[in-house]
């Protein structure tokens, strides 16, 4: 593929993750399935930090967490050191979880999106004293769950974009 | 390692920006500095939060289309029977309105004026779930300021957090970091109903063992604190038992206001303090 149809690829996937980021259940739907919803964004980074390192940079990366800080109404630059530091531990170790299993690269996601959540919890309990969620663990889960069903995709990526 | 070989050009850019993450959060949890940033993303975020609520407007659509002649006119009969019902409350408000206004004069308070409205829209809602936030189609353009109070058609809703020139977000009454100065209609104690995070649940957990409170009372906004205009209904008490330390009763309040399923709201275009309680 070329460099620039990978920039709208990325672009396109993150602003759709917010898109899903964003959208709410029904009125109707239970409110146990609130707490299951996956880090969306988090998901599109992670993945492209895998797929196409070159094309995320970590400043890029920590402006857009402004827009979710803006979404989610939390401080702002929370949501930006939790990309970059993400970003960061990906790109870092990218070759080594390249040559891992779906699963345990699954694994090793899981706990990043729990360090995520972790973190996202403390700064909002600390700064908004907001409660902490009674289900810290669901979005991991659901999250982990994605990145396993996607992983085939980012494999025959990962073929196509064996970077430097 | 990470840092085995002396830090690399990276890390040293992670370390940067975290620490402006840092000094961000700290400026932004403690002070209104950052707020033009916050209201400029939230305009070029409007397009992200109408293209996740496509779908419900798309339904609504549908159904609006498609709903049978028969159905539309059992509507129009009810609303018109409401209708009748309400104006005759409205008459009879006009004329105890204008008696009790006679007597606050002759007692030398004030009298009470109307509050202007807005009727909004709930546009989109916080993905966080112990976040309790809206956002509602107006802003700065149609009037909307910080502090102004929000209704529905069955009570008080929340208070408005941010405004952006087209949007504003509003904070609900049980979002855990508010608070609302109440009272009780039967015999007028006095209370804070703090959010709990919880959407049908807030809690009253500042009053004495003794205090008259029971299931069933009717609570009101006291209108103390100034941004919430006095007698706009908050809830009804569902359960009164004595706090862990037995030093104080805490009082569990279900929100009258139909704080999850509720599409239009109405904002209070009174700003916060010009009407004494």
């Amino acid at each position: 593929m070329r460099p620039w149809s990978d920039g709208v690829a990325v672009a396109l996937t993150l602003l759709a993750s917010l898109v899903l980021h964003t959208a709410h259940l029904p009125a109707s739907a239970p409110e146990w399935m609130g707490w299951l919803r996956p880090h969306w964004v988090l998901l599109a980074i992670l993945f492209w930090a895998l797929a196409a390192p070159r094309l995320l940079s970590l400043p890029l990366v920590w402006l857009f967490g402004f827009t979710v800080d803006v979404l989610n109404s939390d401080p702002l630059g929370l949501n930006g050191a939790i990309f970059a530091l993400a970003t960061f531990v990906i790109t870092r170790f990218r070759h080594q979880l390249r040559t891992y299993s779906p699963l345990l690269q699954a694994a090793a996601a899981a706990v990043l999106f729990f360090a995520a959540e972790l973190v996202g919890q403390l700064v909002r309990n600390v700064t908004m004293d907001q409660p902490y969620s009674p289900t810290l663990w669901a979005p991991t889960l659901t999250s982990t769950l994605i990145w396993l069903f996607s992983n085939l995709l980012i494999r025959r990526k990962q073929n196509q974009h064996l970077a430097p | 390692m990470l840092f085995a070989r002396g830090r690399s050009h990276r890390a040293n850019l992670l370390l940067g920006l975290s620490l402006i993450s840092l000094i961000f959060i700290v400026l932004d949890s403690s002070s209104r500095l950052l707020q033009p940033v916050r209201s400029v993303i939230d305009v070029l975020m409007a397009p992200i939060i109408l293209l996740a609520q496509s779908p419900y407007m798309a339904a609504d659509g549908i159904g609006r289309a498609i709903v049978s002649r028969t159905a539309m006119l059992n509507q129009i009969d009810q609303l018109t029977q409401r209708n009748l019902k309400l104006s005759q409350l409205t008459q009879q408000m006009e004329a105890l309105r204008t008696e009790n206004n006679q007597m606050r004069t002759l007692l030398g308070s004030k009298p009470r004026t109307t509050d202007p409205v807005l009727i909004a829209e709930i546009v989109g809602v916080t993905p966080i779930s112990t976040v309790h936030q809206v956002v509602i189609d107006k802003g700065a353009a149609d009037g909307v300021k910080i502090g102004h109070a929000v209704l529905d058609s069955e009570g008080l809703f929340g208070q408005v957090l941010e405004v952006s020139q087209f949007s504003a977000r509003v904070l609900m009454i049980t979002d855990a970091r508010h608070g609302l100065p109440v009272e009780a209609v039967r015999n007028g104690l006095r209370g804070i109903a703090n959010g709990t995070g919880q959407i049908d649940r807030l809690q009253i957990n500042s009053l004495p063992l003794t205090a008259d409170i029971r299931a069933g009372d009717k609570i009101v906004a006291s209108g103390l604190g100034r941004v919430f205009p006095y007698g706009y209904p908050v809830g009804e008490v569902q359960s009164v038992r004595p706090g862990p330390s037995y030093n104080f009763t805490l009082v569990d309040v279900r929100p009258s206001a139909q704080l999850d399923r509720a599409r239009h709201i109405l904002v209070i275009l009174k700003d916060v303090g010009e009407e004494q309680p």
